[in-house]
């Protein structure tokens, strides 16, 4: 993982030496100069050293002082600039999350447990659509029934918790429908096992058999997919705060792209990928503790099952 | 001799077309994805004919006839310079659906070639391609696509690359896990024995094995492509205007929002039902093509 975030770093910044970038001097000290300012400049940025030192450098700032470099724009440190907007980025993320787990869990058991009946068609043609509609027509049509239209919430201040509200739903439209699919598509497969013929043989309650066997047992696939969603949340975010003017961090970096902002622009993207990573990881730990199978495939297959378990797991990461 | 070679040809074309049929008659009983491609086609179809559907030029002002209100001429209104948005969605859409269209087969094609090399040689080569695959992972692909336009600059064709590379990480890992499956196959061994190359392995069993997945991948794909186009578009980093691109156009008309909504609702309503179609479509060929991933 580690190895992961070095290479982000390297990736990073490679494309802040490719040949279109505009020259940050000029981006400092704006159109007109003098030689000397221009020399100065270069030279206060390190443009002046090898290649291989500066990235060093880069590389040794971040790891030990979290150091992203200063903005070109304001002149102040990314890693101040980037933290203080992350937090809001953070919280529209996880309330898409929260609002889409439960919202999209009980569709998903729903049409699973009354397969192929109108309810179960309904449902499947509708979260369809919705894991097909762009985001950013969503919010734009959201913003104009209910601010524009019914004035009932705010379009884009975020004063108080109403203004959380439409970002929030606009980026929680894909993962209730790509949680609700996959949750139908696991408990399909669940709900025809041995297991559960026998607990319901043993007459156990139907809900028992819910929430004991199946849905415990249909765990790990649900789990996968609000990983991978809290990363496409994060990857959509420039989007949504774009639409809704909310000062995130994906705002932040469409800010700092069309500034030809190269430090904020590394940095955001950075911390974009660490943030993807831990939550990877995260995962990767969660997995053992809901279904210790894993564990044990983990320790004791042949390398090649091992590879292929690890893949099935990685390809069920749909990135957008 | 030439009859039998000739015959041996047709017995085999029947039965890959045999295959091929049985997929063509599941997808047909799929409802949604007949639904799916006749929208799409329409589509696609007006879009190429742009020319002859409309009668205006995408960039001919008229700024007297500005937000003009539906009618016959203007079926999705006038934007602000008094350009037919009609006209305007048609030639967008040749623009965002051959970006979307050409990122995904190129990423679709690096993808396979990486994929199933570095399963196939493994060592030192698997080790490196998919830790680099591994890096391109972990940064979301749209932020990915975004990232590489500031490097290679906006424009139709660094669009295409960065969001082939946006996408390339996903479809890699697909075909590298794909080819890991059917690597150990009897028939790839017999291949061996029959002193078939590496590379006649490679494009010969290998890739013809893993058609199933990379055609459910493909398509799955092209919508996230479009979506990406637009997005990048709309964030000012796709194609830029003038040209007119459906992400563009609909981000100019963001600013109108309050006081004419066509220049939102109808670019984006074009935008969400091609999406949908394409959705659709894509899960139409995947139950038909291999029912074993039916989700």
């Amino acid at each position: 993982m580690l190895l992961v975030m070095l290479g982000v770093l390297i990736f990073i910044f490679a494309l802040s030496k490719a040949p279109n970038n505009v020259d940050p001097v000029t981006i400092i000290l704006g159109d007109t100069y003098t030689q000397e300012a221009y020399d100065e400049v270069y030279h206060e940025l390190g443009l002046d050293r090898p290649i291989l030192t500066q990235f060093l450098d880069y590389v040794w700032g971040v790891i030990t002082r979290l150091d992203l470099g200063t903005s070109y724009q304001t002149r102040k440190a990314v890693s101040t600039e980037a933290l203080a907007r992350f937090p809001i980025s953070l919280r529209i993320s996880l309330l898409a999350v929260l609002i889409s787990l439960p919202i999209g869990v009980v569709l998903g058991i729903i049409a699973a447990y009354k397969q192929y009946s109108p309810l179960d068609y309904t449902i499947t043609v509708v979260s369809m659509i919705g894991q097909a509609m762009p985001n950013f027509w969503l919010a734009i049509m959201l913003i104009m029934f209910f601010s524009l239209k019914l004035k009932l919430l705010p379009a884009s201040e975020l004063n108080d918790w109403r203004g959380y509200i439409l970002p929030a739903l606009t980026m929680a439209s894909t993962p209730i429908s790509t949680i609700t699919r996959m949750t139908r598509a696991t408990m399909l497969e669940v709900i025809r096992q041995d297991y559960i013929r026998t607990a319901r043989s043993k007459g156990l309650t139907e809900r028992t058999i819910l929430f004991r066997h199946a849905l415990q047992n249909a765990c790990i696939p649900i789990v996968t997919q609000v990983g991978n969603q809290i990363a496409l949340t994060v990857g959509g975010s420039a989007v949504i705060e774009n639409i809704f003017l909310i000062p995130g961090l994906g705002a932040y970096l469409i800010f700092s792209i069309n500034a030809n902002d190269t430090p904020a622009v590394q940095g955001t993207v950075l911390l974009f990928s660490a943030f993807v990573t831990v939550v990877n990881i995260t995962l990767d730990i969660l997995y053992g503790y809901i279904d210790p199978r894993i564990k044990a495939k983990y320790t004791n297959t042949s390398s090649l099952a091992k590879k292929l378990a690890k893949e099935a797991k990685k390809s069920g990461m749909e990135a957008a | 001799m030439m009859e039998t070679t000739a015959l041996d040809r047709k017995k085999r074309l029947n039965t890959t077309s045999g295959q091929f049929r049985i997929a063509l008659r599941q997808f047909r009983r799929n409802k949604i994805a007949v639904v799916g491609i006749i929208i799409f086609l329409i589509i696609v179809l007006s879009c190429v004919f742009a020319d002859k559907i409309s009668a205006y030029d995408y960039a001919a002002q008229d700024i007297r006839n500005k937000f003009a209100p539906l009618s016959m001429e203007h079926p999705f209104g006038t934007d602000q310079f008094g350009r037919d948005v009609f006209t305007r969605m048609l030639y967008g859409g040749r623009i965002s659906l051959v970006v979307a269209f050409s990122a995904v087969l190129l990423s679709a094609a690096v993808a396979v070639l990486l994929g199933t090399t570095a399963a196939f040689f493994g060592k030192a080569y698997e080790m490196i391609v998919m830790r680099i695959i591994d890096i391109l992972q972990s940064i979301p692909g749209l932020l990915l696509a975004a990232a590489v336009s500031t490097a290679i600059g906006t424009g139709i064709q660094n669009s295409i690359i960065a969001i082939a590379i946006g996408q390339l990480a996903n479809t890699t890992r697909l075909m590298y896990s794909a080819t890991l499956t059917v690597k150990n196959q009897e028939y790839l061994e017999a291949a061996r024995a029959c002193g078939a190359s590496k590379t006649r392995i490679i494009f010969h069993h290998v890739i013809k094995n893993i058609l199933a997945p990379l055609i459910v991948q493909v398509t799955s794909r092209l919508g996230s492509g479009i979506t990406q186009i637009a997005s990048l578009s709309f964030l000012g980093l796709g194609v830029m205007p003038p040209t007119p691109e459906w992400g563009s156009i609909l981000n100019a008309g963001k600013q109108y929002m309050r006081s004419y909504w066509p220049l939102v609702t109808f670019p984006g309503l074009v935008i969400a039902l091609t999406l949908i179609s394409v959705s659709f479509i894509g899960d139409g060929i995947r139950d038909a093509v291999d029912p074993r991933l039916k989700r």
